[in-house]
């Protein structure tokens, strides 16, 4: 079964190439005086190190480890990021601690390093939805290079203090009511009051 | 008065220099016209800071004031903001460029003929800039010396070299000698793209050099001159606008433009007719293997014969030193000579600014074109410069030789 290609009919003033070859410059001409009459903040173009994008809502940047308001680390070192990842850059040490305090949090477990190879990493996110204390969260910071392999081997100081802002997130901001996980265990013994 | 030989010998100097020195910034201003206005036609911002750091080094955000360049950098920041005159950020980047241009490596390939070698990118400069010895910028003097000036007091300082009565022959001569630089200089390349460039190019400025003189018989029939000056004075003056005459030799000059316009752009090797340096297939075309100050030596003869081409065409074409083309200015001259308003009345007067108007015009419709067309197959290239554009000026031709006849 063949389709039948229309040909097309140019007319004459097609043929003759000048009027299409006035018509490219008119467009091209319109072009010119677009860009020249719009203020370089209107422009397209984005000039990198003076201009930066705001990142859309979702975007998945370098990690951050969330902590809970006292400074807590959330993550629990239950290595299901590290088993999630496809990418395997995440190492987790996790150590057992028994002080049970304000200031250390109330799980028993925590990790004694937390490294992500920057350069392994694939930024899919499969970290963050495995995390089932949403302590790994994949945010807006995206300008991740360095002079030398070793110093883009983040460690868990870095990924906690990176972010100097809050939050990033607007879906998480919107779930705040009903937490998937609640910022303090309530099941705990020590009932601590923040105050 | 009539200076003494001295005084002609200094006053043709200053002259000398002063359209050296007009050509000379034309140029790299022109390298980066074109990256600015082929960067806007594309919308994308062209140039916009100038690299490094000048007198210190810079690093962090590229217009921090503390070096030269940082302050350049951001002064055009702000410049930015605005929206017309923005399209001026980058303009250190033409000096920038020269100065690299002359401090670069200079490069012999070793199986190079040294002797033509060398010799080539200066016969196509010679050949460039030696044109503008019969290009008349201004009608007649451009100012005179005040009379308490020393030496040269009360001597006129004309807008251009020499006033020759044969000035198109002798441009049109001098600049085809051009081509045997581009052709020596690939061939004395001893490699295989410079040759093939170098072939195509002297094939290509052959075949136009036919309908672009035939083209500019048109104006040179419809007004009887060869000579600058007098061709726009008396395509403004003497020729008659008589009825039908008038209006077939404004229609016929239209036309030639558009003629004269495309073999211009094959004659200077520009976009779309670039075939000679045609990247994907001959690496640099000609200029494959000069470097350094040869490179830029055929760099600047390319944009000096396109200046010469715009200042043939606008004073050929488009009216020379008065304000109308295509031989539109007797009309105007009709109503406004003895106008009240003396705007008016000036513009009926010839003007250095006129022409310059006018060069610049035709030098942004060579990036124009540049942004916009996409180069033509070589045989297309030949087909429109042989099978339509040398009938086409041979019959224009023609049709003036009848106008003059009926005028």
């Amino acid at each position: 079964m063949g389709v039948i290609v229309k040909k097309v009919e140019l007319t004459w003033l097609d043929r003759s190439y000048v009027w299409p070859v006035f018509k490219g410059m008119a467009i091209t001409f319109r072009h010119f005086l677009k860009q020249i009459t719009t203020p370089t903040s209107k422009r397209f173009t984005i000039q990198y190190p003076d201009m930066k994008k705001a990142m859309p809502p979702g975007y998945r940047g370098l990690h951050e480890l969330k902590r809970f308001e006292d400074g807590a680390i959330k993550c629990v070192a239950c290595f299901m990021c590290q088993e999630a990842c496809p990418a395997r850059c995440i190492s987790i040490e996790a150590e057992e601690f028994s002080e049970l305090n304000f200031t250390q949090g109330f799980e028993e477990k925590r990790p004694s390093s937390f490294k992500i190879d920057m350069l392994r990493c694939i930024f899919c996110g499969m970290c963050e939805e495995a995390c089932p204390k949403d302590a790994i969260w994949l945010r807006n910071e995206y300008e991740l290079a360095a002079y030398d392999r070793l110093s883009l081997n983040f460690g868990k100081w870095d990924l906690i203090n990176t972010y100097a802002t809050v939050d990033g997130k607007a879906r998480l901001a919107q779930s705040q009511e009903s937490p998937a996980t609640p910022s303090r265990p309530t099941n705990s013994g020590h009932q601590a009051d923040p105050a | 008065m009539t200076p003494t030989l001295i005084q002609y010998l200094v006053i043709s100097l200053l002259q000398i220099v002063a359209v050296l020195g007009f050509v000379m910034t034309l140029v790299p201003l022109l390298t980066f016209a074109e990256r600015k206005v082929i960067g806007y036609v594309q919308v994308r911002l062209g140039a916009t800071r100038v690299a490094g750091g000048l007198w210190g080094a810079q690093r962090g955000r590229t217009h921090q004031s503390r070096t030269i360049t940082g302050g350049l950098n951001g002064f055009m920041w702000w410049l930015g903001k605005w929206p017309v005159i923005s399209i001026l950020r980058g303009l250190p980047m033409f000096i920038a460029d020269a100065l690299k241009l002359l401090t670069k490596e200079d490069i012999v390939p070793t199986d190079a003929d040294k002797a033509v070698f060398v010799l080539s990118p200066a016969l196509a400069m010679v050949a460039a800039f030696t044109v503008f010895a019969a290009i008349s910028f201004s009608p007649g003097a451009l100012f005179y010396f005040p009379a308490k000036f020393p030496f040269l007091g009360g001597l006129p300082f004309n807008g251009f070299l020499t006033d020759i009565n044969v000035g198109l022959l002798f441009i049109l001569g001098v600049a085809s000698v051009g081509v045997y630089g581009i052709v020596l200089g690939a061939w004395a390349s001893n490699s295989k793209y410079p040759l093939l460039g170098g072939l195509r190019s002297a094939a290509q400025i052959v075949s136009y050099e036919v309908p672009l003189t035939l083209s500019l018989l048109v104006p040179v029939v419809l007004t009887g001159s060869l000579n600058f000056n007098e061709m726009s004075t008396r395509m403004a003056a003497d020729v008659p606008v008589n009825g039908l005459v008038g209006i077939g030799r404004s229609l016929l000059m239209f036309v030639g433009f558009f003629v004269y316009t495309t073999c211009g752009f094959a004659e200077t090797n520009r976009t779309p007719f670039d075939l000679a340096e045609a990247e994907n297939e001959l690496v640099a075309g000609f200029h494959t293997e000069y470097s350094g100050m040869k490179f830029s030596f055929f760099f600047l003869s390319e944009y000096a014969s396109m200046i010469t081409v715009s200042a043939l065409a606008s004073a050929f074409f488009l009216g020379g030193h008065y304000l109308l083309p295509f031989g539109l200015q007797p009309a105007w001259n009709h109503f406004f000579q003895h106008s009240p308003y003396a705007i008016l009345a000036w513009t009926c007067t010839p003007s250095i600014l006129w022409f310059l108007l006018k060069i610049f015009f035709l030098l942004f419709v060579f990036l124009w074109v540049r942004a916009t067309l996409p180069r033509y197959r070589y045989d297309q290239l030949m087909n429109v410069g042989w099978k339509f554009l040398i009938p086409y000026t041979l019959v224009m031709f023609v049709i003036a030789a009848l106008l003059r006849y009926a005028a």
